[in-house]
């Protein structure tokens, strides 16, 4: 056996350690929250249109890798119709919420949500609603539940706003959370109730009072929602 | 003579450091993709919470929805639509699904766990000629998430007549 024979071993054990930890994050990927064969959302009485398909099904990704670090500047339309620009809102930590109004649990979460704009907006905290629905049935909801917080609005644009937060597969409602920077803290899949949306502002405003780095604040986060988790589990 | 590397060599001891960088390395999050937290993984793909099948027997058809734990199919949000030139005899049936009362959307009958739409030709389709079907469904977790309608072509798998209800893919 020559010299270098034990270093070529290590280094093909190295190797076979890459690939595998990668193929089992492929696989892990793949099995969280994604789909194809997920439609265009639409309102519950429309007709399917050929945007509603999608014929050749492929498995995509959900997965807290794909998040970017910053919210992505981008422009939807108000309720007037008027396009607006997220950085309309630069300097205050947001809460998007994107919803719609064929969704149940987004409906449910409405409440806390105007709750928590009324209680946090002092602290430069806004929430801002992104319908991904059509504007008439947007604009008769808001309407209804007098929903106080600003709302944009949009269909294929709002769902290229939703692909571009790294959710391949849209899925309602969830809420993304930002720093005053911009930066974004946290993704939560799922109807929000108050111990963990209290959560995450708490952790956010410790970001933006330089108490906590934002790496910390996402593990901070994390391990909470696990926490809160497990105790829902349990009762 | 040359001694080979031991396991009290330095460069072992460098060679397992390495070796437990790359492999954290491997799993970390790439340095180009920082992320916030998410609890993303909580929920299933739309495809795994809600597997549909067809099959058809003679002339009936069945469309099969096996629906995961803690999921469920709305009644009213379930479509069938016959493409081609295959024609039904009747229309499709589904069994009454269980009641619930949604805060928003009034009296709601919802699937769990499985749910069969069965329905007859009206004429048995030639043999090798394949019947389509464009399903459309919609569902949510019972953990607060909703799917978006889902719309889907499927073929129908032929099975002999005499065979029981459809097995889920």
């Amino acid at each position: 056996m020559s010299r270098a024979t034990p270093w070529l071993a290590a280094t093909a054990v190295l190797a076979a350690a890459w690939v595998g930890g990668r193929a089992y994050l492929a696989h892990e990927a793949a099995t969280r929250l994604a789909t194809a064969g997920v439609a265009v959302p639409v309102g519950e009485a429309s007709p399917p249109s050929p945007a509603d398909r999608i014929p050749d099904p492929r498995v995509g990704t959900f997965t807290s890798r794909q998040i970017p670090r910053r919210l992505p500047a981008f422009r939807l339309r108000n309720l007037a119709g008027r396009p607006e620009s997220i950085t309309r809102f630069a300097g205050r930590a947001l809460i998007l919420n994107f919803w719609a109004t064929w969704c149940a649990p987004c409906r449910q979460e409405i409440p806390l949500l105007q709750a928590i704009d009324r209680e946090w907006h002092a602290r430069r905290f806004t929430v801002v609603g992104i319908a991904v629905d059509r504007r008439p049935a947007v604009a008769a909801f808001v309407q209804r539940f007098r929903i106080a917080y600003p709302i944009l609005q949009g269909e294929q644009d709002a769902l290229g706003v939703v692909t571009s937060l790294g959710v391949a597969s849209p899925a309602f409602p969830f809420t993304v959370f930002t720093d005053a920077r911009g930066e974004i803290v946290a993704l939560y899949l799922g109807e929000l109730h108050r111990p963990q949306i209290e959560l995450i502002l708490d952790t956010v405003r410790q970001v933006d009072d330089h108490r906590i780095a934002l790496p910390a604040a996402r593990r901070a986060i994390a391990a909470g929602l696990a926490r809160l988790r497990r105790g829902a589990a349990r009762t | 003579m040359r001694t080979r590397p031991g396991l009290a060599d330095p460069r072992w001891f460098a060679f397992c450091i390495a070796a437990i960088l790359l492999g954290r390395a491997a799993v970390a999050r790439p340095w180009w993709a920082p992320a916030g937290a998410s609890n993303a993984a909580d929920f299933l793909p739309a495809d795994r919470a809600f597997r549909v099948s067809a099959q058809l027997a003679g002339r009936r058809l069945t469309v099969h929805w096996d629906i995961a734990r803690g999921y469920y199919l709305y009644r009213s949000r379930i479509s069938i639509r016959m493409q081609g030139s295959d024609r039904l005899a009747g229309r499709w049936r589904l069994p009454a699904g269980i009641a619930r009362t949604d805060r928003y959307f009034g009296p709601q009958q919802v699937y769990f766990h499985a749910v069969d739409a069965r329905a007859e030709l009206a004429r048995a389709p030639a043999p090798r000629a394949a019947p389509r079907l464009e399903v459309s469904y919609q569902g949510c977790a019972q953990a607060g998430l909703c799917y978006p309608r889902i719309v889907k072509t499927l073929v129908p798998m032929r099975v002999a007549p005499s065979s029981p209800a459809p097995v889920p893919r």
